[in-house]
């Protein structure tokens, strides 16, 4: 049988398999024991999950937006919520993120994460972008907070995310001065880099 | 990107967690509108930003809200049919409601549950896929396919189909004593797209599917007699 390489779309390099490693059948078919061994899976499925939704939305298929909606609207719509405390504004803004999502799928899906991630991450884009050119409004309500001591980096990062106030109320939460939180966010956003690699 | 953020950084950076001045905002506005690189730096900040969304606290949307979305679909559709752009659609106006229902549905039990859902239907309309793609060629092929309705879709765009031969589809699966054929993808009347339909169930996850180059007619054995072209193990969504 003839030899050939073949090789998964993405996800760790995979070393060359011949046609034949494959064909030999029965239970010593390697690869799929090897496609499970180096836990590519994932890496494939968060892709293939972008993909097919693309697809189907380029296909004017409505139920790709109406599951997509059953699955991220109400988180979307927390993130936009705590950045637009207008409920009219904010729905307003939420029903534009999935026009949105409907008109481009192909921009609105162009990057790597999960497709509820970037779902997440375009309605808080938006909720900021409908905010305008001002701050978040210093925080007023009585949302989570978190504790004051020495956070991590990640920890105050999440904090600024999920409840955006100007900074120099966030330095005053974690006792920092504003030079000290920013050089402590920024570690966080290395943090969540690295943990993407 | 270094440990010390330079000034674009701050600044893209203060503008995604919600702490820009109004300055700042300005500047970030008219940097993203002119400028590919700093384009770039904030679809990638935001996208390793994105995780933390996880642990947003979920907040039900207005109701009705999905149904207003898809009416301005509908109008939307509507008017560009009414233009001369074509427009396809899978459904008429109207019959998207149940499914909007539906949606909100779920979106309510999510919220009540703090679980994400399955696909609506969960097992019945559950899709496997695998992504093929070959060493040194450009593109990937897309295999979909839906248990439910027994259809297979191999999307190949980006790759030329073989002149005087044809790929031959196989299913390897653990255990079985070699692979099996699931048939030839060699209907060119939709550019770049196959589909095959199947009365049962052909794909599980963890198989393998396979693509191999063969003759017109397809194999002339048990397995394939040409070379493997592509091969992924499935995924369920």
């Amino acid at each position: 049988m003839q030899e050939t390489l073949v090789r998964e779309v993405s996800g760790p390099r995979v070393p060359f398999f011949s046609s034949a490693t494959i064909f030999d059948g029965g239970p010593e078919s390697r690869l799929p024991m090897f496609a499970r061994a180096i836990g590519y899976e994932d890496i494939l499925r968060v892709a293939a999950r972008a993909h097919l939704i693309v697809e189907r939305l380029k296909r004017r298929d409505r139920s790709a937006l109406t599951d997509l909606y059953a699955k991220t609207s109400s988180r979307a719509y927390g993130l936009i919520r705590s950045i637009i405390r207008d409920e009219t504004i904010a729905a307003s803004t939420l029903k534009k993120v999935y026009l949105e999502i409907w008109q481009q799928p192909s921009s609105a899906f162009s990057g790597e994460a999960s497709p509820e991630h970037q779902v997440l991450a375009l309605a808080r884009r938006r909720a900021l972008d409908t905010h305008g050119a001002r701050p978040v409004d210093a925080r007023t309500d009585s949302g989570p907070q978190i504790a004051p001591d020495t956070p991590d980096a990640v920890t105050m990062l999440k904090t600024a995310y999920l409840e955006p106030r100007p900074l120099e109320e966030l330095a005053r939460q974690f006792d920092l001065t504003p030079k000290e939180a920013q050089d402590r966010l920024w570690n966080g956003i290395l943090a969540m880099k690295g943990g993407r690699e | 990107m270094s440990t010390t953020p330079d000034d674009r950084e701050l600044l893209a950076t203060a503008y995604l967690l919600g702490h820009a001045t109004e300055d700042q905002a300005r500047q970030f506005q008219e940097l993203e509108r002119t400028d590919a690189d700093f384009r770039q730096l904030v679809r990638d900040l935001s996208e390793w930003l994105a995780p933390l969304g996880d642990e947003a606290p979920e907040e039900m949307p207005p109701a009705g809200l999905l149904d207003d979305i898809l009416a301005e679909i509908d109008r939307e559709d509507v008017a560009a049919t009414s233009g001369s752009a074509p427009v396809r659609k899978t459904t008429t106006p109207g019959l998207w409601r149940p499914a909007a229902i539906a949606a909100s549905m779920i979106a309510a039990i999510a919220v009540g549950t703090h679980f994400v859902p399955e696909e609506p239907g969960e097992r019945e309309a559950r899709e496997l896929i695998a992504l093929l793609a070959a060493e040194n060629a450009p593109g990937a092929i897309a295999i979909v396919y839906r248990p439910a309705t027994g259809e297979l879709t191999a999307d190949f765009a980006a790759i030329p189909l073989p002149e005087n031969a044809v790929w031959q589809l196989w299913r390897i699966r653990d255990g079985a004593p070699g692979p099996v054929s699931l048939g030839l993808l060699d209907d060119r009347s939709q550019p770049g797209r196959f589909e095959l339909t199947f009365a049962d169930q052909v794909l599980d996850p963890s198989d393998t599917v396979a693509i191999s180059l063969e003759p017109v007619g397809g194999s002339t054995q048990a397995g394939p007699s040409g070379p493997v072209l592509f091969a992924s193990t499935v995924s369920e969504l």
